[in-house]
């Protein structure tokens, strides 16, 4: 019946030619609106990337491709790179198995069920700020709660956010602590989605809750996981307000993640030539890991 | 089959062990916030006290009998400025006492000449501008009674000409706070009035003192920038603006792809021209963005904030994810009908899609407001900072208390949606689970 409808209409097109206007006149503030804030900066990120970018006299001087050059000869930019991949690999290690833990249990649950749910939700949707500045505030050297109660078990006294060695680990702690939120309704629903004859089927065949859990619904949901894992990666790689509130990339450019430098390289040194390089270059990045992700997606369906 | 379920190996301790691991989970995740709720309600002394405690100590109220009997001067402005003498000075001396309001009444011939109140937070707010050091100069305070008057941070009742009798014993409780401000009454001259009684009671209601200092207090000093509710204001102003033009912007122009487009092919690459830009994260369009913004000349202005919110990919993908799955009959027979496409947009399409806007509304609500990067890079005077940047420009200058009320105040709105609306929010999850 569509299809009739289609080509009849298709041919009704052919016969008149007319532009219809509601379409255009309903599509146009959403085009500009996506070319203007999305396509057109990343066209001209390209292009601002081979100037020696002046502010005052747009675009400046033509460098060609020195920002590049600069960049990836520099010992700071490998730096920030190398961080990143150690807070991406420490928010990975230490936080990305939580919610999936948390939901797989919750299932478990079937009384107060919803408040448990809103009450994970809770540090989640609070500001990503205000729970940073909890944080900074507990990991006080000298009157944060956290020395205090760690002093009692025998530990510390920690510098925190001053100590090189603790740093990274400060900042990625309070995300084990505040769940990540939308994630576990995500796994959640999955793991409601996993068919109830199937486990039936294995509670039949004599498999216990846990064995359940293991053989029957992990394997369930592993392809949201790894959707989960992309999408992870990809914030992990990409963080900046947590570490920028915490320690601006202190001590000691000790947390100088990619984003950060790219902030500083504009807002901070006024070299945005260099920045919209490393823009760039992330940007190159990403495409990478998007490029991954629709071939797994695709190897998986 | 349920004989069989009660009796299941594993099915206690899987429960026990649930219920163990959800608990041990909420209670790391609410910690955190428990610990700031508590914090908002000390004040800038008991905030940093080692050992940390965990309720809040309440703080005392001071009140002060003042004896002017001999005293010949009859003016209410004599008497304003020996009262805030009384208030402010000693309290001064005395400001790492844990003191929630000083209330000073003055008597002449056993009458009632005034009634002077300060409260703990107007004190704490102001003091450093008030009285500058404790080297008091009883004509600075003079000056600063203007100041006082404008901003309310003492209030001052006269009853002189109203002769209402007031007798009272001369007593004196012997509390270390009342001590401290009897020896600063008896060994300096500042205040005219001779003390007749202290006494000290319990000012609960001091311990909101941070949320009546965010919410009440405006400018203590000119060069200190707005007030803290401004702060609040720009943040929901920048938020329901972002709601708004994503609501119309985004639902027409899904309207337009999955019900005006006929061709296929037209209809795939309109999609992937909106959903190709989730792919590229904010930081990479961070400052091609910003060099935009200063060439529309819309750098340190709240719509600079506002406006990039209007292409957000995935505002797009809900709308027509949602439009696709509606009947087409409806449509159908209002096309047959030769109804146009605005009145079927308005007539049929928007009653059915309420569930969709209130899921986008909240979408939207929950990041816009948390939003810290592109307001931190766009808002550059702090007229227009959103709340989130303000608290970390805050964190530094700011008592930790005020920044944890104002922290608790800016997830009141957070809470408010999600409590009403947490089905959604859950149906809006699952929904943009490719996103995350």
């Amino acid at each position: 019946m569509e299809m009739i409808m289609d080509t009849k209409q298709e041919k009704k097109q052919k016969r008149k030619f007319v532009i219809r206007w509601v379409p255009v006149l309903f599509l146009t503030p959403s085009i500009i609106c996506y070319l203007l804030f999305k396509y057109y900066p990343t066209i001209r990120m390209i292009y601002i990337s081979f100037f020696d970018y002046n502010i005052g006299n747009p675009p400046g001087n033509f460098v060609g491709l020195d920002n590049f050059i600069q960049t990836l000869t520099a010992a700071t930019f490998w730096h920030a790179f190398g961080v990143t991949l150690v807070f991406a690999l420490l928010y990975l290690v230490l936080t990305f198995w939580i919610p999936i833990v948390q939901a797989l249990f919750l299932n478990e649950i079937h009384r107060g069920n919803v408040l448990f749910r809103f009450i994970y939700q809770i540090p989640a949707i609070a500001p990503g700020v205000v729970t940073v500045l909890i944080w900074k505030f507990m990991y006080n050297p000298d009157y944060g709660v956290l020395n205090y109660y760690l002093g009692k078990l025998g530990l510390g006294p920690y510098l925190w956010l001053n100590d090189l060695n603790v740093v990274k680990y400060a900042i990625v702690l309070p995300s084990v602590f505040a769940s990540s939120g939308i994630a576990i309704l995500l796994y959640f629903s999955a793991i409601r989605a996993v068919s109830t004859e199937i486990l039936e089927a294995a509670k039949m065949d004599g498999s216990g809750p846990w064995r359940r859990m293991t053989a029957i619904i992990l394997p369930n949901i592993r392809f949201i996981i790894l959707i989960q894992f992309i999408a992870y990666l990809t914030g992990a790689l990409y963080t900046f307000d947590n570490i920028y509130v915490f320690t601006q990339g202190g001590p000691a450019n000790e947390t100088m993640v990619a984003s950060i430098l790219v902030y500083n390289a504009a807002f901070n040194e006024l070299r945005f030539g260099t920045a919209s390089a490393i823009s760039f270059l992330l940007f190159i990045l990403t495409a990478l890991i998007t490029f991954i992700q629709l071939r797994l997606s695709r190897e998986s369906d | 089959m349920s004989k069989h379920h009660i009796k299941e190996k594993g099915q206690h301790t899987m429960k026990f062990i649930a219920y163990l691991i959800t608990l041990f989970f909420i209670l790391a995740a609410l910690f955190p916030l428990l610990w700031m709720i508590s914090s908002s309600m000390k004040n800038e002394l008991s905030i940093t006290a080692n050992p940390p405690k965990w309720l809040p100590s309440i703080p005392q109220t001071i009140q002060v009998t003042l004896d002017y009997t001999g005293q010949g001067i009859n003016d209410a402005d004599f008497y304003e400025k020996d009262a805030m003498k009384a208030i402010w000075f000693p309290w001064k001396m005395n400001s790492r006492d844990l003191i929630g309001a000083v209330v000073i009444e003055g008597v002449k011939d056993g009458q009632l000449l005034y009634r002077a109140k300060t409260a703990g937070y107007s004190f704490r707010y102001a003091n450093k501008f008030i009285v500058p050091s404790s080297l008091f100069n009883a004509d600075g305070l003079d000056n600063k009674l203007p100041d006082i008057k404008k901003q309310k941070l003492s209030s001052f009742k006269w009853y002189g000409d109203a002769a209402i009798s007031n007798e009272k014993a001369i007593s004196s409780s012997d509390s270390e706070i009342v001590q401290h401000f009897q020896e600063f009454y008896q060994s300096t001259e500042f205040v005219k009035g001779k003390p007749q009684s202290l006494e000290v009671s319990r000012s609960f209601w001091s311990i909101f003192d941070s949320y009546r200092t965010v919410i009440l207090m405006g400018q203590a000093q000119s060069s200190n920038g707005p007030s803290y509710l401004h702060y609040f204001y720009n943040s929901a102003f920048v938020t329901l603006a972002s709601i708004l033009l994503q609501l119309v912007i985004g639902s027409l122009a899904a309207y337009a792809i999955s019900f005006t487009i006929r061709s296929k092919k037209l209809q795939l690459w309109l999609t992937l021209f909106f959903l190709a830009t989730l792919a590229v994260p904010d930081i990479v369009l961070l400052v091609p963005l910003y060099l935009t913004m200063t060439q529309l000349h819309l750098v340190n202005s709240l719509w600079g904030v506002i406006l990039p919110h209007t292409a957000w990919g995935i505002v797009i993908f809900l709308f027509k994810g949602f439009f696709d799955q509606l009947p087409r009959e409806l449509m159908q027979a209002a096309e047959v009908d030769g109804a146009s496409d605005l009145r079927k947009f308005i007539q049929i399409v928007l009653p059915m899609s309420i569930p969709i806007f209130t899921v986008v509304t909240v979408m939207v609500f929950l990041p816009v407001w948390n939003e810290f990067l592109w307001p931190l890079v766009i808002s550059t005077g702090q007229d227009n900072w959103t709340i989130t940047v303000a608290l970390n420009s805050l964190q530094s200058t700011t008592p930790s208390n005020i920044v944890m009320a104002i922290g608790v105040l800016s997830m009141i709105p957070l809470l408010i949606v999600f409590a009403t609306c947490q089905k959604y929010i859950e149906k809006g999850a699952s929904f943009t689970g490719v996103k995350g």
